[in-house]
């Protein structure tokens, strides 16, 4: 009976050894800069938007990369799952191998990178970008706003990004065809809007018997709560709903959700409320189905707040003329409140978090950084852009002009150029506003010109700030509940649940216990690093 | 006598009993409203009209009532294929589970087998402990089990769970068969195959049963694992549906002149997934609810 004893240890040990094979010993390959050949293969690990890798569904390579590899000499080599159902995921579980591609790209990844950069995973490029990529070097000299975002507080850059143009985003846009059916002018103050916005309520402009109208209304709640700009009030603080520290006159960061001037806006906002302004609906309305429940199926939509482009194509709705023929939805400026003019708080980022970055552990990091040099050259730029000529698009007078198919395509141009092209995905290059421009009709054309020629534009959002270890720690614990307490109680005042008034000074109290101040002190020191690199 | 005796076993029951009837009613009724009612709004919903589900405006009943939704995936040979992938991966994964189950349940159900409890402990401490996503990443990943379909179904061979309750029921058996049996010149093979399983057929539908539906259900890991649009189940594909439904959504325009949206899409998707379930559950119903209270009986 003793044998039952030892067995039990033997296997005992085993079990013990046999877990902990799963630790395997860090390794790093020796970095080899030597400047690489031609045909030299590059495994890329892209994995974009939960769906969209380098090759098509079929396993080939996008048009786009097949056109890259042809330019630079260099074989493309997709290793990312085709299949996979959430980027970061994979991203992770790449991370879990130690990154044995040569190139990493995905979206909302450049605090993974920086974090891992830092410790060794990717290569820093600041040399690698003097000594082969001319391109970026002239380009990051001649932005020095997207240098800084992406340099990481090491002072090291870690990944190439994906940098929007376009100086327009969102604009105001009113029920032209109702304005001219009550006789009315287009508001340029607040208090005229507000007048507006009643007679759409109470004179049923779309002429169906009932008041039925929903004079302000949006595709996502978030963008609602932006209404407080009318009085003078920040929001956020950039493209993001996330971020809400915003800098003020003296470029110092402040909480916009907690400062008087937003007290104001939300007093104004429920009592736009109460009065029917504002769709009852938005906050348990789907996403992104405002515009086309409102607009397209009802018409009863008369304001939004929006994306140009998308926005003014509703006017050439095939559908929407059926019950609207006389539908107009133009853009107007911010109204100016009694704090000062109007302003348009809402613009592109500098940089967004994607793009792509090389793993240390590649033996080809010279051709890696020449491959991403290739996108910012002008040939390059259209390449990732347009897609390629003759399928998307065509050189007229010298200049890449988008072909019907990919004006008209179903689902809209995004989409065909991401699947059928490879297209505008979030690799590391510059987007061109003019691609956007193309699929833009008159009115939004027109809309762009009134914003961009008037400068109602900020130009002191807050810009892509790269924390260190410990200002990461403190945004990771404040920032997601700070949000979730004040989305909670900003939407009960804007109801009507709650008073603002008696609310106000616990509302803000509770947030000092969340450590708001915290939060700002982190973003004013990553503010200050920001501005001091060179 | 017999009559005025039921009368007034009727009259007997007491106000409380009365009040625990009608609450427990009300209760019950609805419990199954509430679990009923997803599966009527889906059922709704994959055949309204897509512009009506985005509003909001499908709370029970469908509204446009249209098939456009099924023609769209009926027609997409990917769905056929997953759907194909599927059974595949149900009817040989359950078969390769019981295959390891039962002789693993049989022999820890004799207590003659020397390293029984040994066993039992360590099938017991996979129950306990998980070592994680990525560790478990890496193992599968140098077994090879990448992109292969062969190794889905091994790599999810066996849950311990289904392995110990063969066993208590096993073990519910009485010696006294097996002793008889022995003493004919039976050898242990055959007092498997032909004692215990047919005596066993409640918990041997049972495992088959919870089996079969986790790799019905199978998801996460497949979408791991495989990287062939060819190899992958159902739920992989009803996904990345819902991955098209978000990215679409972000555009302003609709899915211009047809009546379905990708809403409806996916919800039609859902109704195809679940279709085999629900006709064969009624069958094995019976089987179920007995299964459930294996392991319960001890000798």
């Amino acid at each position: 009976m003793r044998n039952k004893g030892i067995i039990s240890i033997i296997l005992a040990v085993l079990i013990m050894t046999s877990s902990m094979s799963g630790c395997a010993a860090k390794k790093t390959s020796p970095n080899d800069e030597a400047a690489d050949e031609k045909g030299v293969e590059l495994k890329i690990h892209f994995h974009a938007n939960n769906k969209y890798t380098i090759v098509d569904k079929d396993g080939k390579l996008l048009p786009v990369f097949q056109k890259a590899q042809e330019k630079t000499g260099y074989k493309l080599t997709n290793v990312a799952n085709p299949v996979a159902t959430n980027s970061l995921q994979e991203f992770q579980l790449q991370a879990a191998e130690q990154f044995p591609a040569d190139i990493y790209g995905g979206p909302t990844f450049s605090q993974e990178v920086m974090k891992y950069g830092m410790q060794g995973a990717f290569v820093p490029l600041n040399d690698l970008i003097d000594k082969y990529a001319p391109n970026l070097k002239k380009f990051l000299s001649e932005h020095e706003d997207v240098k800084r975002s992406i340099t990481a507080p090491d002072g090291k850059i870690y990944y190439i990004p994906y940098v929007p143009d376009g100086e327009t985003a969102r604009a105001y846009f009113i029920r032209a065809d109702w304005l001219q059916e009550l006789g009315l002018q287009v508001p340029k103050t607040v208090d005229e809007l507000e007048k507006v916005l009643i007679a759409f309520k109470e004179q049923d402009p779309n002429k169906d018997g009932k008041k039925d109208e929903i004079p302000y209304f949006n595709d996502k709640w978030e963008e609602v709560i932006r209404l407080v700009n009318l009085w003078g009030a920040r929001c956020y603080g950039g493209d993001t709903y996330t971020v809400r520290t915003v800098l003020d006159k003296n470029d110092k960061m402040y909480f916009a959700w907690t400062s008087d001037d937003f007290k104001e806006g939300i007093k104004n906002m429920a009592r736009w409320y109460k009065m029917g302004l504002i769709d009852p609906e938005f906050v348990t309305r789907k996403a992104n189905t405002a515009r086309q429940t409102l607009l397209t199926k009802e018409n009863r939509g008369g304001m939004t707040h929006e994306w140009i482009a998308s926005t003014s194509g509703y006017n050439d709705s095939a559908e929407l003329k059926k019950i609207a023929p006389d539908f107009k939805f133009e853009a107007i400026l911010p109204p100016s409140s009694s704090k000062g003019p109007g302003f348009e708080e809402h613009r592109r980022v500098t940089v967004k978090p994607c793009g792509w970055a090389i793993s240390s552990k590649s033996k080809h990091q010279a051709a890696a950084i020449k491959f991403f040099d290739y996108f910012f050259s002008d040939e390059g730029r259209i390449l990732a852009n347009y897609g390629v000529e003759g399928i998307s698009y065509d050189m007229v007078d010298g200049k890449p002009v988008f072909k019907k198919e990919a004006i008209n395509a179903p689902g809209g141009t995004n989409k065909y150029l991401w699947e059928k092209l490879g297209a505008q995905l979030p690799i590391g290059y510059w987007m061109n506003y003019d691609y956007e421009y193309q699929w833009t009709n008159e009115i939004g054309k027109k809309a762009v010109k009134l914003y961009t020629d008037s400068d109602v534009i900020i130009n002191n959002n807050t810009p892509e700030l790269n924390f260190t270890a410990e200002e990461k720690d403190v945004f990771d614990k404040v920032n997601a509940n700070l949000n979730t307490f004040c989305d909670e109680q900003i939407q009960k005042m804007i109801m009507g649940v709650i008073d603002v008034d008696s609310s106000w000074d616990s509302y803000v109290a509770e947030t000092k216990k969340l450590g708001v101040d915290d939060l700002v002190k982190v973003y004013q020191s990553a503010y200050e690093r920001y501005k001091s690199i060179k | 006598m017999e009559k005025e005796k039921t009368i007034m076993q009727k009259e007997i029951m007491s106000p409380g009993e009365k009040a625990f009837d009608i609450v427990n009613g009300i209760l019950l009724t609805l419990l199954g409203i509430t679990v009923l009612y997803p599966f009527i709004y889906v059922l709704s919903a994959s055949i309204s009209s897509g512009a009506a589900v985005d509003a909001g405006k499908v709370v029970l009943l469908p509204q446009g009532i249209n098939f456009e939704a099924y023609e769209q995936i009926l027609k997409d040979k990917y769905f056929w294929m997953s759907y194909g992938n599927t059974f595949f991966y149900t009817i040989f994964g359950t078969a390769y589970s019981m295959l390891i189950s039962i002789p693993a349940a049989y022999v820890l159900a004799k207590k003659r087998f020397r390293f029984r409890k040994q066993i039992n402990i360590i099938l017991s401490f996979t129950m306990w402990f998980n070592v994680g996503f990525i560790p478990k990443y890496l193992n599968y990943k140098s077994l090879g089990a990448i992109n292969n379909r062969w190794m889905i179904i091994v790599s999810f061979g066996v849950q311990a769970f289904n392995i110990i309750l063969l066993r208590n029921y096993f073990e519910s058996i009485p010696q006294s068969l097996e002793e008889a049996a022995k003493i004919d010149g039976a050898s242990d093979f055959q007092i498997l195959a032909q004692i215990f399983l047919p005596l066993s057929k409640p918990a041997l539908t049972t495992v088959s049963l919870y089996y079969a539906l986790s790799r019905w259900n199978g998801y996460f890991w497949s979408s791991v694992l495989l990287k062939e649009k060819g190899k992958i189940p159902l739920q992989v594909y009803l996904k990345q549906k819902l991955i098209d439904m978000s990215i679409v959504s972000e555009n302003a325009t609709t899915v211009v002149g047809q009546n379905y949206s990708y809403t409806t899409l996916v919800y039609a998707i859902i109704v195809c997934s679940i279709i085999p379930i629900i006709l064969i559950y009624p069958y094995i119903q019976k089987y179920f609810t007995k299964g459930i209270l294996v392991g319960g009986v001890k000798e």
